[in-house]
């Protein structure tokens, strides 16, 4: 059953040159049009899925910048979907919001629309990293941003961080970790700068190198976060997700534990009936799909039986509480231990697995290679 | 058709000097093939691959002829493979003929495969006319070509024809000088038949394809025919010609060119250069000239996953089918599992087969480095052939190795001579001479061991020359060498795959270079890698390839798993191209690293 929904809203004042989202340059002028297709799709979907939907437990608006949307154009959306789909139970809503957005009034205005999760993008403490990632806001911003946040009726949100990015050293690193514990969110997003292709970054040599060479001090950073987090209560669920006790995100959870889940808007992606599709990240190819009575998708799969258990696998490695094998399709879960049993070994005896058939998990050094391991690990398309 | 109207003939030119447009241009002229059909250079065309079910891989045709003396003539232009791997083929192919047609670019000038070619022609006595191309060039000197000819080859060229294949030059003036100087085909109608194999390929529909030269007597469909090398019969289900589209006929007769089916399907029964007689008229003697073709670079050849091995022996099998000089054996590495010692005619010749196995095949392989035979003689008295470096005995165990030498012939402008001479020193070459046969060309004469212009020599002999030098080789004999096995190892594990037998003076050096090499060819690993090349029990060179810092992606956001999916699927096939040698993944490529030296 359905239980959670994901709504993307594109627009941002200004493109980080790290992004690799569905984005584009904001223009008030188009929000209208666009939230107007948005529950055009959503409507559509919910007749097509209408015997699939339970009561909604997550709703989650992110971008791009949510943020970039009046009060009022917020209110005409959560109205929308509340009209469409059953809210009835204790949903969660969460919001992105840039910290220049972090109003008083515009706080109080989510709330009372029925906003009761935040999630801001502060990525560092330090006016050197905010520059080179070429964000808008100041240091000084971010914190006045936070307290009024901390104020607000909102008690529940969740803040990005951002390490290994080129001049952090580890100290100042330190610094951002300390100084988010202080705030005392309930949730952090801790996630390694990558390279994502056809991103600006990606054609800067020196940052691509950079990253490349900072790896190990990158590693640090992570082993040292992870443990300094679980020392103040707030304990890691997937690779780059921390939370206090049951506060993780509703929305991450149901989307990697495999339940379905639809995506509305440009770039967004969904799964409902064993496929997955995409939204065409056009939004002019997404406006004249609807226009047409079509579905907006770029693709759509259906999966294998392998590639299920594939995904499953990756997953569940991804996340603290591992996967288990008596969790696959049933075709796979005979043989497969027998036969990675030297790679489960090798694996266990260098403390990069924490192996207790039925359970497979990665402990912080496994999680650093959980690519290398999942691939490793993968069952072929033909077995 | 009478003997005295056919005439039998094939081109010899370096590789670009015009052998395909001219091949084109009389196909073209005789009404072979149309306009149209030539514009895509028939006998390099693909296109032509099917044609009735029978794929065509020779790329011979018969064309008719009228000539000035109003007579008909059957002209068959007979293939030649292009490469100096393939002098067996190439012998055969020019067996079959009476005549070739030496193309020259009056341009460019005699190159050192061009002379090899040309000495294989004399060797076989064939009439041979000499033919000055792309004259049409602005800088084409077909005076000073035409001397060159003379000075360095020692033809006459008096009657030389100025011609451009492209501009259809000289054209008519060919087919008449074949007519008119290549003679006719002069065996015996009556006698027995015999009939060259010049080229045999396999076809999925008609088994193998035999392309023949009769020489004598004559073969019709539903004859029972015999190899005389390989005692095996057959009845003829087909024959046929090429024009240059296939064309069935009744009967092949003395001096004629075709093909043979008989429902053959297994390897090494028709093997090139062999004779097929009646079986029940057999001839008494074979045609002369058959050597059973001899690989001299072998390589082992094992599939990446061990379960493509009964594949690749299918796909060997297929592949000797259509290329009999391939030699293939069972063979087991402790590194590699089960595989194939596979032997080839030259360098080339390895590169071509294992591509085609690749892609032909599709099959996922690793070839280890190329080794040449040697001939080890053991204190007990005994005599080993070892092609594959991980079996040689122990040092204790060795009288003396001795390995095989060739002459090489490079023909350059002078000035370069200074720069091959080092490059001739470095490959441990012998000095036997220096010509200078014309102003602008010096040929240079060198004794080589063979495993030292396997590597890297030919591509470093055209840059350092910018081209201009040409190569050719042939194998001589076998001297004594200063030979020890250089092993090397991965995490302290000898990797019986990665072992090459070297010269004792360049092996400090080369097992340095090699472990470089190998550091940068395999990947990171989960684990710390030590890479050491080692003599006996002496470890010489030491690398260490580090382990693999954070592989994993940060963001697994929006929902968009099939693209995290597709990555990994990415990374996991990544994989399959690799070898698990015990904890370390080792990428094919690096079974051919000392290929990839600098040096």
């Amino acid at each position: 059953m359905i239980r959670a929904i994901y709504i993307h809203i594109p627009f941002c004042r200004r493109i980080c040159p790290f992004c690799a989202f569905a984005v584009r340059k904001d223009r008030a002028g188009l929000h209208q049009q666009y939230l107007k297709l948005l529950l055009k799709e959503l409507r559509r979907r919910a007749e097509q899925f209408s015997q699939e939907f339970a009561p909604l437990e997550s709703i989650y608006i992110g971008g791009g910048t949510p943020s970039s949307l009046t009060l009022e154009e917020v209110g005409f959306l959560i109205n929308g979907v509340k009209s469409q789909l059953d809210c009835s139970k204790s949903v969660e809503i969460s919001f992105e919001i840039n910290p220049e957005d972090a109003t008083r009034d515009y706080l109080q205005g989510l709330a009372n629309i029925g906003i009761n999760r935040l999630s801001m993008g502060i990525q560092s403490f330090q006016e050197s990293s905010l520059e080179t990632l070429q964000r808008s806001h100041s240091v000084e911003h971010d914190i006045k941003a936070i307290d009024s946040l901390k104020s607000s009726a909102i008690a529940n949100f969740n803040l990005d961080l951002m390490f290994g990015i080129p001049g952090q050293n580890f100290a100042a690193f330190q610094n951002d970790l300390l100084e988010f514990l202080k705030h005392d969110p309930s949730h952090l997003s801790l996630y390694a700068l990558d390279i994502e292709p056809n991103t600006p970054f990606a054609h800067q040599a020196k940052m691509v190198s950079w990253v490349e060479e900072q790896k190990e001090l990158t590693q640090q950073m992570y082993l040292w976060a992870i443990e300094c987090l679980h020392a103040d209560g707030i304990e890691q669920y997937e690779v780059s997700n921390f939370s206090k006790p049951g506060l993780a995100s509703r929305s991450n959870l149901a989307v990697w534990s495999g339940a379905p889940y639809l995506g509305f808007g440009i770039g967004a992606h969904s799964y409902c009936r064993g496929q997955r599709w995409g939204n065409f990240r056009s939004l002019r190819t997404y406006h004249s799909a609807l226009e047409k009575q079509e579905w907006p998708q770029a693709f759509q799969e259906k999966l294998t039986t392998t590639q299920q258990a594939n995904e499953k696998l990756m997953l569940g490695l991804r996340q603290n509480s591992g996967f288990s094998v008596t969790s696959w399709p049933e075709e796979f879960d005979i043989n497969w231990p027998q036969k990675n049993m030297d790679l489960l070994e090798q694996f266990s005896q260098k403390h990069y697995v924490n192996w207790n058939p039925p359970v497979l998990s990665l402990p912080p050094l496994g999680m650093l290679l959980a690519d290398e391991i999942t691939a490793q690990l993968m069952l072929d398309e033909c077995s | 058709m009478d003997q005295k109207n056919i005439r039998n003939f094939s081109i010899i030119a370096h590789i670009d000097h015009g052998k395909s447009t001219l091949a084109d241009c009389l196909m073209g002229v005789t009404g072979a093939v149309s306009e149209r059909e030539s514009q895509n250079q028939l006998l390099d065309s693909m296109d032509l691959e099917r044609e009735r079910g029978i794929t065509i891989k020779s790329q011979s045709a018969r064309l008719k002829y009228k000539a000035k003396d109003g007579q008909t003539y059957l002209l068959n232009l007979i293939d030649t493979p292009g490469h100096v791997d393939f002098t067996y083929e190439v012998s055969r192919s020019l067996a079959a003929c009476e005549g070739a047609l030496l193309v020259v670019d009056a341009a460019q000038g005699v190159e050192a495969q061009t002379l090899a070619n040309v000495y294989l022609a004399l060797d076989n006595d064939l009439e041979i006319l000499p033919i000055l191309n792309k004259i049409d060039l602005p800088t084409a000197e077909p005076e000073r070509v035409a001397q060159e000819i003379e000075d360095v080859i020692g033809l006459d060229t008096s009657l030389a024809i100025h011609a451009s294949a492209k501009q259809k030059i000289g054209i008519i003036e060919i087919l008449e000088q074949i007519v008119e100087l290549v003679p006719a085909p002069s065996g015996d109608p009556s006698a027995p038949l015999r009939a060259l194999i010049f080229d045999s390929w396999f076809d999925a529909y008609v088994g193998i394809v035999v392309m023949v030269r009769v020489v004598d007597g004559a073969v019709r469909v539903g004859d029972r025919i015999r190899f005389m090398a390989t005692g095996q019969e057959y009845e003829v289900t087909q024959l046929g010609i090429f024009n240059p589209f296939l064309e069935q006929q009744k009967r092949l007769e003395a001096g004629e060119v075709g093909f043979i089916c008989a429902s053959i399907k297994t390897m090494g029964h028709t093997k090139v250069g062999d004779t097929v007689t009646l079986a029940a008229n057999p001839a008494r003697e074979p045609l002369p000239g058959y050597a059973e073709a001899k690989p001299m670079v072998f390589s082992g050849v094992y599939p990446v996953d061990n379960e493509q091995y009964e594949e690749l022996k299918d796909a060997l099998y297929k592949l000797t089918l259509n290329d009999a000089s391939i030699s293939y054996e069972p063979e087991t590495s402790a590194a590699l599992g089960f595989g194939f010692r596979c032997g080839f005619l030259g360098l080339l010749h390895m590169e071509i087969a294992q591509e085609r196995l690749e892609r032909e095949f599709k099959l996922e392989l690793i070839t280890t480095a190329p080794t040449v035979v040697y001939h080890v003689h053991l204190k007990n008295g005994g005599i080993l052939n070892i092609d594959n470096p991980s079996q040689l005995p122990s040092p204790m165990e060795i009288e003396m190795i001795e390995e095989p030498f060739v002459r090489g012939r490079i023909l350059t402008p002078p000035e370069y001579i200074g720069n091959l001479l080092s490059l001739c020193q470095e490959k441990r070459g012998i000095q036997v001479d220096i010509e200078y046969p014309a102003p602008n060309r010096s040929l240079l004469i060198y004794d080589f061991p063979l495993n030292e212009i396997m590597i890297h020599f030919y591509d470093r002999l055209k840059s350092i020359s910018r081209g201009y030098a040409s190569f050719d080789y042939e194998l001589i004999d076998y001297r004594v060498g200063s030979l020890v096995k250089l092993d090397l190892m991965l995490n302290g594990n000898p990797i019986d795959a990665l072992s090459l037998i070297v010269s004792k003076e360049n092996a400090q050096y080369q097992g340095r270079e090699l472990v470089n090499k190998m550091r940068t060819l395999i990947p990171r690993q989960m684990y710390e890698v030590a890479i050491q090349a080692a003599i006996g029990n002496k470890i010489i060179a030491r690398e260490t390839r580090s382990a693999l810092r954070k592989n994993v992606t940060a963001k697994c956001y929006g929902g968009d798993i099939t693209r995290k999916r597709k990555l990994l699927e990415k990374q996991k096939k990544g994989k399959k191209r690799m070898k698990r040698l015990g904890t370390v993944e080792v990428p094919q490529e690096a079974f051919m690293a000392v290929l990839k030296l600098e040096k």
